[in-house]
């Protein structure tokens, strides 16, 4: 028999390890810390390389306006859905790694919480659960100006993860990011070269490039998944051939997104019945998830804890535990 | 009938009688008073400012003036239709402003193109003038007129395969005799044959002169040489006069589409400001238009089209395809151009829609057809054109940049004449540091080359981020809200400038230079990438353009217009297509090597070519999104300067 040939790719970059959350020895309140990336090849090629940490599932809640999210949903958390603390508590149970405080109730047409308002929800988070915080902003400029400063404070020590800097909007939370020591979520529209720029943008403003996540836009399944693959999967192949400044671990907003689907909240097909209806909404963002991690996503935020369960599988299979690198 | 009515224009004092219900802007342009504009009468660019002082107009009058300006009679000359018997003052600011003041010179090509040619440049003048006696004829020597004259003529000039026109075949028997058979043939180069355009009695060998003529969209440059000995006598310039219908070529194929009168009023204009030149060089010369009997004019396409009176529509259409780019010679007279009536017009080839007869000869001038190493060309104009190549193989592309470095569509933008700033430093955000302007007067606006200078300072200084975003924080004093909710910059306050405005950079303008700055590097990217090569690849990047030798090269690499080479490998080039068309005009081999340029040059059309987008996308950055190609820029940032 003759020899295989050595396929293996050889890369000369690496992506950065971005550590969330601070224990009372570093300063902050949580019982466990986070980290993420480290990859020195293509997701899961343990074979060829260092595949880096084992990538880590956060659950989405928001501040208010939880009580609206689809029905499948609403059975999972139930009338947690109407107290992030509790909601929060509920999620760390489905056993995920950190949880993602969205403060939608501050968008300008949702409820237009306050500063004060969205500080109260997050010391309220932070106190009922140990795990990491990421923090996501309404996504209305103006307004996250006002609150991320306060929801950042009101986190001090606690070395959560911000989102988000955008190009056109990114010298205050940069600014908030560095006074009170978290870490950035920097956000492009799928677009890798605006996905740099955003970077570069905060770097010269200040912040270290190495404490970014990217945050690259993501879409569900059936709605330009392919698109959103191969922008980040390009983002990272630049990674690995020594673009520091596109080496930065990378989060998807699978739950947020896989749930505006209508085939997730009301399955338009023939043959769905009461029965099989719920695993709709499951699977698809489950699939969204995967899908994603494929192409080197390294922090997924979910919602289902069904979806989850799976997600937490298929990964341990692709991953087994003596692959992961510290 | 429609009624007409009588519109006087100030302070010209020119009147024009039209029909009721005609725009003011078509009035000006029959009556040829400049009008500003650079839409071309669409109504939005605001710039055909013109005031009503006595009569009745209907419209024009919109948000771009004051409650003051409106009692004052303020209204766009474009949208003002005429209603009555109209007095027009044309106010300063709507004027043409000025006259070019850098008349592009000749750029000192030769000796090196020389030595790449391997060959001096003969002195074989497209037009010659040969004075011949001729034996007169004889039983023993009966000969034809016209074979004797070919045969005297073929003696002299070493050449044979002659042709005559009608006309000149039906003069010649009785103009050799009345000259007692001592004449001047005038002999046209026509690829193998020669022409004998005509003939005239007596020596008139010693007053042969032609004009190279640069026709470009913004400025049209004329220079007078004499083709005994090949030498530059005067050069003139002036603004193309087409700018009243449309900044760009784009609006004036639109509007030359539209009817057969625009398409006239155009090429009368281009053929206008050509004959306009020639008179003013021809008087400070004393000669007669008749010493004159050749022009050799390079042109972007659309201008050679608009000239020629060709139909320029479908060059902006997909797939973009001219009417002709390999034009023979023609009788001057016949395309309206005052020279000798006899005398031709070379008109030199196109390679495409967006690729003229300007570059071509550019890519003669400046030797880049007959270099050993791969060289690259870029011309910065309102369409940014790249050659790369050597005596092996040519490509090219074009980019639309938009008018930007010529000075339009900003907020304070002018060409580069009297008043325009042309060079500035700032010291921090709230401080200019100095300023040159063109003509050293109070400044009145900013040129491209104040532009790219002013970008990269505020990059610097930090009053831009690098996506080109104002931080009104780093200065509060003078960052301001401007209409439309914009942000802008202002550079020099009204009370120091020439004309009581302030001069003011907007948060539009800033994306405009980003947007005109990486089309033109992405199409160098691109075509560099499709001959699988790089910018360290090419031995010299030569910059033509509206920038002339007055770019500061240190700024243009800093925002990420010319390529972080080593600076020794950046070279200014001037206006070298005319330079070109002087070089056809007094060499007839030359002539002939431009088109075999033409044909040997390939074009590579970036609008199909989809790794486009992303290097402009890649581009729309200061001074690239991929700043490790600029390792000097990001040493000067990281030193840190200002703040």
């Amino acid at each position: 028999m003759s020899s295989l040939p050595d396929v293996k790719e050889k890369w000369t970059g690496k992506v950065n390890t971005v550590v969330i959350g601070a224990t009372p020895e570093e300063g902050g309140t949580r019982t466990s810390t986070v980290t993420i990336g480290g990859a020195e090849t293509l997701p899961f090629l343990s074979f060829e390389g260092a595949v880096g940490r084992r990538p880590a599932i956060a659950a989405e809640v928001w501040d208010s306006g939880g009580e609206a999210w689809p029905e499948v949903l609403r059975q999972a958390y139930g009338e947690a859905l109407s107290s992030p603390g509790e909601w929060a508590k509920k999620a760390v149970e489905f056993g995920v790694d950190l949880i993602c405080l969205r403060l939608m109730g501050a968008h300008p047409d949702s409820g237009d919480r306050s500063p004060q308002q969205c500080a109260q929800t997050v010391k309220e988070v932070l106190a009922a659960v140990g795990v990491p915080l990421i923090i996501w902003g309404c996504g209305v400029d103006e307004k996250d100006n006002q609150i991320l400063p306060a929801a950042s404070a009101a986190a001090k020590g606690e070395n959560c993860l911000m989102g988000t800097a955008r190009e056109k909007n990114y010298r205050t939370i940069v600014a908030v990011c560095l006074a009170d020591k978290h870490k950035l979520i920097a956000e492009s529209p799928l677009d890798i070269n605006i996905a740099k720029q955003v970077n570069i943008l905060c770097s010269d403003a200040g912040f270290p490039v190495g404490d970014i996540v990217i945050f690259p836009t993501t879409g569900a399944l059936g709605y330009g998944i392919e698109y959103v693959y191969s922008i980040q999967e390009r983002g990272r192949l630049a990674a690995l051939r020594g673009d520091k400044l596109l080496g930065q671990p990378v989060i998807c907003d699978v739950g947020f997104e896989a749930w505006r689907a209508k085939e997730a909240k009301a399955p338009p097909f023939e043959g769905v019945t009461d029965e099989t209806r719920p695993y709709w909404g499951v699977m698809w963002e489950a699939a969204t998830a995967l899908v994603l991690l494929q192409a080197g996503a390294e922090l997924v935020v979910m919602r289902h804890p069904d979806a989850i369960q799976y997600v937490r599988k298929a990964v341990d299979r692709f991953m087994p535990a003596d692959e992961e690198k510290s | 009938m429609a009624k007409s009515f009588k519109v006087s224009f100030r302070p010209d004092e020119v009147s024009v009688e039209v029909p009721a219900g005609t725009a003011i802007l078509a009035a000006a342009a029959k009556a040829g008073v400049f009008v500003n504009s650079l839409c071309g009468g669409d109504g939005v660019c605001g710039r055909c400012r013109v005031i009503v002082r006595q009569g009745k107009a209907s419209g024009g009058t919109t948000e771009f003036f004051t409650r003051e300006e409106i009692q004052q009679g303020y209204i766009l000359a474009c949208q003002g239709r005429v209603e009555s018997d109209l007095v027009v003052e044309v106010p300063p600011e709507t004027r043409l402003a000025g006259a070019p003041e850098h008349v592009p010179g000749e750029v000192p090509f030769l000796a090196e193109l020389s030595k790449r040619l391997d060959r001096a440049i003969q002195l074989s003048p497209l037009v010659r003038k040969t004075y011949i006696q001729l034996p007169r004829p004889s039983l023993d020597d009966n000969v034809s007129d016209l074979q004797r004259l070919e045969q005297a003529l073929g003696k002299e000039t070493g050449r044979g395969d002659f042709q005559m026109g009608l006309k000149v075949t039906r003069r010649l028997p009785h103009l050799l005799r009345k000259a007692d058979y001592r004449v001047t043939a005038v002999t046209g180069h026509r690829g193998p044959l020669t022409e004998i355009i005509d003939v005239e009695a007596g020596d008139t060998s010693r007053r042969n002169f032609c004009i190279a003529a640069d026709v470009g969209t913004t400025t049209v440059v004329c220079h007078l040489v004499d083709l005994r000995d090949g030498q530059t006598l005067g050069r003139a310039a002036k603004y193309n006069s087409q700018a009243t219908y449309g900044v760009d070529v784009i609006r004036r194929i639109i509007h030359a589409s539209q009817s057969p009168d625009n398409e006239n009023a155009l090429r009368n204009a281009i053929v206008g400001d050509l004959n306009e030149l020639i008179r003013e060089l021809t008087r400070r010369y004393r000669l007669g238009a008749g010493d004159i009997s050749l022009i050799s004019a390079a042109g972007n396409t659309t201008m050679v089209h608009l000239m020629l009176g060709l139909p320029a529509e479908n060059i902006r259409r997909e797939p973009y395809t001219g009417a002709a780019y390999h034009l023979p010679p023609f009788r001057a007279a016949e395309v309206g151009l005052q020279i000798n009536p006899r005398g031709l017009l070379y008109s030199l080839p196109c390679v495409a829609g967006f690729v003229g007869a300007d570059i071509v000869s550019g890519i003669f001038a400046t030797g880049l057809a007959h270099s050993d190493e791969v060289r690259m060309l870029i011309d910065i104009g309102t369409n940014g054109e790249i050659v790369i190549g050597n005596k092996e193989f040519l490509v090219c592309a074009s980019a639309s940049a938009g008018p930007a470095f010529e000075g339009a569509e900003c907020r304070s933008g002018m060409r580069a004449s009297r008043g325009a700033i042309d060079h500035i430093r700032l010291l921090d955000a709230s401080h200019v540091l100095n300023y040159s302007t063109v003509g050293s007067t109070s400044p009145v606006g900013l040129c491209g080359t104040g532009y790219v200078d002013l970008v990269a300072e505020m990059l610097r200084v930090g009053l831009i981020d690098k996506t080109g975003r104002l931080d009104q924080e780093a200065a509060p004093e003078k960052v301001r809200l401007a209409q439309h909710g914009e942000l802008e910059y202002v550079v020099v306050p009204a009370s120091w400038t020439g004309n009581g405005d302030d001069i003011t950079v907007t948060q539009g303008d800033v994306s405009n230079i980003l947007r005109a700055k990486a089309a033109i590097y992405a199409a160098a990217s691109v075509l560099l990438k499709a001959l699988n090569m790089g910018f360290d690849d090419v031995a010299e990047i030569m910059v033509a353009g509206a920038f002339g030798n007055f770019l500061n090269v240190g700024n243009a690499v800093f925002i990420g217009l010319l390529p972080d080479v080593p600076r020794d490998r950046l070279r200014f080039v001037g206006n070298a297509s005319i330079a070109g068309a002087k070089l056809a005009a007094i060499c007839s081999r030359c002539y002939d090597e431009i088109f075999d340029i033409a044909a040997r040059t390939t074009y590579f059309e970036l609008s199909t070519e989809p790794t486009f987008m992303d290097q402009f996308v890649s581009a729309c950055f200061f001074p690239h999104t991929n700043v490790e190609l600029f390792p000097s820029v990001l040493t000067e940032l990281a030193s840190g300067r200002g703040g």
